[in-house]
């Protein structure tokens, strides 16, 4: 018995550490960075704020053409928080491809 | 006793295995249970993914899901939460609405423009949607009472007051008072006379709601033509004067009056007294237009960077948007820089 439990619990920990340990994404040279495997843009862009410092969360995301959203991610209320522009691309899976600071005058259309 | 033990085992060690559930199967669980998805059903459309995401005051996201039809995708609101174990849907628009919108999409009875973008694949944040016939108009929480106004202080224009009610719902309840989304999105037949859709629009703009896109059927499927309801012009940081563009019902021509600044500009063959031309077609205001552009009878027309289109009261919505829709490349506007008005008599 004492050995199935500790099996029992050791896939128990195996699944829910992995989650935590799970290798996030990395700026490859070309400024690229790539997510783990995400099935919609949301996550993509919530994979990618869990690996960041600061961990921003996701203000706005909208659909910007085919295959491509728009994120803008962020502390928000909090003015001295950076907010950052992410580019969120399918391939062959949602992935972000490009971070920048956000520019608000450029993303969102002002009257 | 070993196999219950187990079974209490793997029941804690179950939600580390499940994966959180993304935004995108959140909205398909949603439009398949209770009455929101027998609507989705009847309206034989089904989930295709998220639009558009906005993080609210309250910690929860207003959503616009995107929905597959026959002919034409369609967008739908939503409320929802993120927690550890993943995404849920909050809150879904009334059935009433879902089939309301479907029928009157499906039924082509929208007003006629090519100008503007295919609904969906407009970039915005969650708008709020309605439907305008004569005498009824469905919001996301329901049919309102279109009896039920009052008059405004000055001039013809009334408030409806249960619109109102269902406005003042959709910033409290589903926007948290989020201050970013401005946006109404309006399906309206095209028999509404330009009075009755100027109540719909000042009611909606007098709670903060001023970006408008009018839901037009195009030759292409289905658009978004956006415009500013009156109310914005008067928070506008547009230094600049509006041009103004005056729609008048005459007897067998339309009568345009076409000014900047209380200065009306005069057309070589006027029509009528006081209006700069008469146009038989949508196709002849635009030639028009253009001709006064090239006599430099407009000699302030690379200054325009906004202007008003405005209509009197009996002018059909069907019979205006036709010729809204030639007034963005005539005067090389952007449609969000073109507010519309009300003539009053």
């Amino acid at each position: 018995m004492k050995r199935l439990l500790i099996a029992v619990l050791v896939l128990g920990c195996l699944a829910g550490c992995q989650s935590q340990t799970k290798e996030g994404p990395k700026p490859t040279d070309g400024g690229t960075i790539e997510a783990p495997t995400v099935t919609d843009p949301m996550s993509a862009a919530e994979a990618w704020c869990a690996q960041q410092d600061s961990k921003p969360q996701v203000l706005r995301l909208l659909k910007t053409a085919d295959k491509t959203y728009s994120a803008v991610v962020g502390v928000k209320d909090d003015p001295s928080a950076e907010a950052t522009q992410l580019n969120i691309v399918y391939e062959t899976q949602w992935t972000v491809t490009n971070a920048q600071p956000a520019k608000g005058d450029t993303f969102w259309p002002s009257l | 006793m070993i196999s219950r033990f187990l079974i209490v085992l793997l029941a804690v060690a179950l939600p580390a295995v499940a994966s959180a559930q993304s935004l995108n199967d959140a909205i398909a669980s949603a439009s398949a249970k209770g009455d929101f998805g027998k609507a989705i059903k009847a309206a034989k459309i089904s989930p295709k993914g998220v639009l558009a995401a906005e993080r609210l005051p309250n910690g929860n996201y207003a959503i616009e899901a995107e929905f597959r039809g026959e002919a034409n995708p369609f967008i739908l609101p939503m409320t929802a939460e993120r927690t550890e174990k993943g995404w849920s849907i909050k809150w879904t628009p009334d059935p009433k609405y879902v089939v309301g919108m479907a029928n009157i999409t499906r039924s082509g009875q929208l007003p006629k423009a090519e100008y503007g973008l295919p609904w969906a694949k407009q970039a915005r944040l969650p708008s709020l949607p309605l439907v305008v016939v004569k005498g009824r108009i469905l919001t996301p929480f329901g049919e309102c009472d279109t009896t039920d106004v009052v008059k405004m202080e000055q001039g013809e224009l009334e408030v409806i007051r249960p619109l109102s009610a269902h406005v003042k719902r959709w910033i409290s309840e589903v926007l948290a008072d989020d201050p970013g989304p401005a946006g109404v999105d309006v399906f309206v037949d095209p028999n509404l006379t330009w009075h009755d859709f100027n109540n719909v629009l000042i009611t909606v703009a007098l709670q903060g709601l001023y970006q408008v896109n009018i839901v037009t059927s195009s030759s292409t499927g289905i658009k978004s033509m956006q415009v500013a309801a009156p109310v914005a012009a008067l928070s506008s940081p547009q230094t600049a004067p509006p041009l103004v563009v005056g729609m008048y019902d005459l007897d067998e021509v339309v009568g345009f009056r076409i000014g900047m600044k209380g200065e009306i500009y005069k057309g070589e063959a006027p029509c009528a007294v006081d209006m700069s031309l008469c146009a038989t077609s949508p196709k002849t205001f635009r030639t028009m237009v253009s001709q006064l552009i090239a006599e430099e009878l407009f000699k302030d027309v690379d200054k325009v960077k906004h202007a008003m289109f405005a209509a009197t009261s009996d002018v059909t919505v069907g019979q205006a948007i036709t010729y809204l829709d030639q007034v963005f490349p005539a005067l090389k506007l952007t449609p969000n820089a073109t507010f519309i008005g009300y003539i009053q008599k």
